[in-house]
């Protein structure tokens, strides 16, 4: 059994919420799967909210409609990552189609696949979104941002200090839509880790906090239920606004329930 | 006569083969063996030979294959579709070109296999000497796949021209026989119409002239293209514009970011343009910006004109102002100069989307790698500047991309390395894998992720 919440808020700025997130549980032989997703929509006005709706909606009917006959059908999960790939591609030549009618947007996406019938986690990700992976005495970021301040400190420019306050980190190097194609999406294949914590959150959730207030506030140990869980995504929702975070906010996590 | 499928029985112990039994009276042909394990290593399943009390048997690995009868029925893009029949086509006409008996190569989409990593069809061939066997025949076995396949289309029309081949196809095979013309006319279709978008050669010009044939037609002047390269953009990367404390750049509606990071900054539809569009009626050269004593203009050199904000007139020559709208041709964008230590309400946590030179311009400072495969142990992570790729630290490995569909993919090919693993699954010499970003390697055994720098 998971447990898991999430928080959302178009934050203290903007009108309209570009985030948007899915969450759904399944299960297959008596076994639990989880499927979480982050998108932060990006373009203006109601672009980005749609190009992010969008995307949550084909994840959401490939989890519910493909995704079972592919485990029917004893795929691997690398047959299963090449059709979640593929269905990803297709929103992207989708959207694009959909920009050249004046609608303009773009999405980013991330998203965990917990699958314990396959013993498998599937973790897919395009854009800054980011997934978390936090213990009790430590926290991991999983995903790499596609973004011009990451590049710049894997190309070792600058450091991930000087990053943090790097007035470029806004600016995205990868995503759905936006007229994008030929792009490559990351994806990692990995066993489920049923101590951690998985978090998944928009850019606005973290820029302002730092990944140890994250981790003290979420740490496995101290989230025994959905509800604990909620209160402290919010809380952590807030310290962002507090301290002056424009953006919209969104956060989703997820861990298997301590055995009573 | 016997069906030759009726032979063969599946085997599970710690793995799965599929066991062919050859008849006590029949002997192999080993001419056939050894080609079918040297030139037919791309098309035919390997196998192992071992008698028993007397008779052949050969044992097919099937590690790693999902029988086509299975694949064929997830949903799949046509690129992918028509990749599994003109692999078939090709195994056909192979078997012309080294004298394969066609009876002795089993048509049944249960018994062919698809490598989902390899991307790659493979099917069987069984190599006795005399062709005491019947096979089905090709085309009941493309329609079948055509029947069971879920296939989204993306190109009705090759589609349809296909279904037709296919319906040529039985009915010559009723008419002449089994078998007796179908292998060329399948292989004649693909020469004919192309495999739907993949043939590295074929993509280069489809790409070009696509645009042009489903667009609907632009009444304005098309220019020609102009392969010749612009020799005046060289090596001019001046003033980086972050000295002068503001931030200069072009945004489209998309939202979609271009630096003015040097000066002049030439805009057009040539590949070395420091911003492409990439619109036929948009010049190869069609306009430049430039600066003076922090002022800047913009220069037109196009066919079609550039335009200012709601002028009816093309301008020629034009200082540009933060928040102006610049046509080219008609494609708008906004010019933008922000002094940094501006701070607007909303310009900070707008996500954009940093758009980049298409391939090609290597203008670029500190050149950017386009993938790395990092050690998960230590800190080794090398950069892959190029493709194709080797390394020293890497003997026996090739990395290089080709057309899958409408993508490009990424492929390792194991040269001659005793161990690779690609995703836990073995890839023996002689064989590649399909990577994705973020995939896990074991080399040799040392332990990898391969990432890609979009």
């Amino acid at each position: 059994m998971y447990i898991y919440s999430f928080a959302t808020t178009e934050g203290i700025v903007k009108k309209i919420n570009q985030d948007a997130l899915l969450i759904k549980t399944a299960e297959y032989k008596g076994c639990d799967i989880i499927f979480a997703v982050v998108c932060d929509g990006i373009g203006g006005l109601s672009g980005g909210e749609n190009a992010s709706s969008c995307v949550i909606q084909v994840a959401s009917d490939w989890f519910e409609h493909v995704y079972p006959s592919l485990l029917q059908s004893q795929s691997n999960i690398l047959d299963i990552r090449q059709s979640l790939d593929d269905h990803l591609h297709r929103i992207n030549d989708a959207i694009n189609r959909g920009c050249t009618h004046g609608m303009e947007m773009g999405t980013t996406y991330t998203s965990v696949l917990i699958d314990h019938y396959l013993d498998t986690v599937l973790v897919a990700h395009v854009g800054d979104t980011r997934l978390y992976k936090i213990y009790d005495d430590r926290i991991e970021t999983v995903t790499s941002d596609h973004s011009i301040v990451a590049e710049e400190v894997r190309r070792g420019i600058i450091t991930e200090e000087e990053a943090r306050f790097d007035s470029r980190s806004n600016q995205i190097t990868n995503c759905i839509g936006a007229g994008e194609t030929g792009r490559m999406y990351d994806f990692s294949i990995q066993k489920p880790d049923i101590e951690c914590m998985y978090m998944l959150c928009s850019d606005g959730f973290r820029k302002m906090i730092s990944g140890e207030e994250i981790q003290k506030r979420l740490a496995p140990s101290e989230n025994k239920n959905s509800a604990s869980i909620k209160k402290n995504l919010e809380y952590l929702m807030e310290l962002n606004m507090e301290r002056k975070e424009k953006d919209n906010i969104t956060a989703l996590a997820l861990r298997v329930s301590a055995e009573e | 006569m016997n069906l030759i499928r009726e032979f063969l029985s599946i085997k599970t112990d710690n793995k799965t083969f599929l066991t062919f039994s050859v008849r006590k009276r029949e002997q192999l042909n080993f001419a056939h063996v050894n080609t079918v394990g040297a030139e037919g290593k791309g098309y035919f399943m390997q196998f192992k030979t071992s008698k028993k009390s007397g008779a052949d048997k050969l044992d097919f690995d099937l590690h790693g294959f999902v029988p086509l009868s299975e694949y064929i029925g997830r949903e799949m893009e046509q690129e992918r579709y028509f990749g599994i029949i003109s692999d078939i086509s090709k195994i056909v006409d192979f078997c012309s070109d080294v004298r394969f008996y066609l009876d002795n190569v089993i048509f049944d989409p249960k018994y062919i296999y698809y490598n989902s990593v390899q991307k790659k069809t493979y099917m069987l061939y069984i190599p006795t000497k005399d062709t005491q066997y019947i096979c089905e025949s090709l085309s009941a076995c493309l329609q079948k796949l055509h029947k069971n396949a879920k296939v989204s289309i993306s190109d009705g029309n090759y589609m349809n021209k296909y279904v037709k081949a296919l319906e040529q196809l039985t009915n010559a095979d009723k008419r002449d026989g089994r078998n007796s013309s179908s292998p060329e006319m399948l292989s004649r279709f693909f020469s004919e119409n192309g495999i739907c978008g993949s043939g590295k050669d074929e993509i280069e010009y489809t790409q070009e002239s696509e645009p042009e044939e489903t667009a609907p037609k632009i009444v304005d002047t098309v220019e020609k293209d102009e392969i010749v390269e612009d020799p005046v953009i060289e090596n001019v990367i001046t003033e980086a514009t972050s000295d002068s404390g503001c931030e200069v750049y072009l945004t489209n509606c998309l939202g979609n970011r271009y630096d003015i990071d040097h000066l002049p900054f030439y805009i057009g539809r040539g590949r070395n343009k420091d911003m492409v569009i990439d619109q036929p009626t948009v010049s190869s050269d069609h306009a430049m910006i430039t600066e003076e004593n922090g002022k800047y203009f913009i220069r037109d050199l196009s066919t079609n004109g550039t335009y200012l904000n709601d002028q009816a007139n093309r301008i020629t020559y034009s200082e540009i102002h933060d928040g102006d709208k610049i046509y080219f041709d008609r494609f708008c964008y906004n010019f933008c100069l922000v002094q940094q230590e501006e701070t607007d309400d909303d310009g900070g946590s707008r996500t954009v989307m940093v758009a980049r030179k298409s391939r090609g311009s290597k203008t670029t400072l500190g050149a950017k790698a386009l993938a790395y495969l990092k050690q998960t142990t230590g800190e080794t992570r090398m950069k892959i500047m190029e493709y194709p790729f080797t390394a020293p630290e890497l003997p026996g490995i090739k990395l290089y991309t080709e057309q899958v569909g409408s993508r490009i993919g990424i492929f390792i090919e194991n040269v001659s390395c005793p161990a690779v693993e690609f995703e836990t699954m073995n890839v023996p010499t002689g064989y590649r894998a399909e990577l994705f970003s973020g995939c896990s390697l074991v080399i040799d055994g040392e332990h990898y992720v391969f990432t890609v720098e979009n």
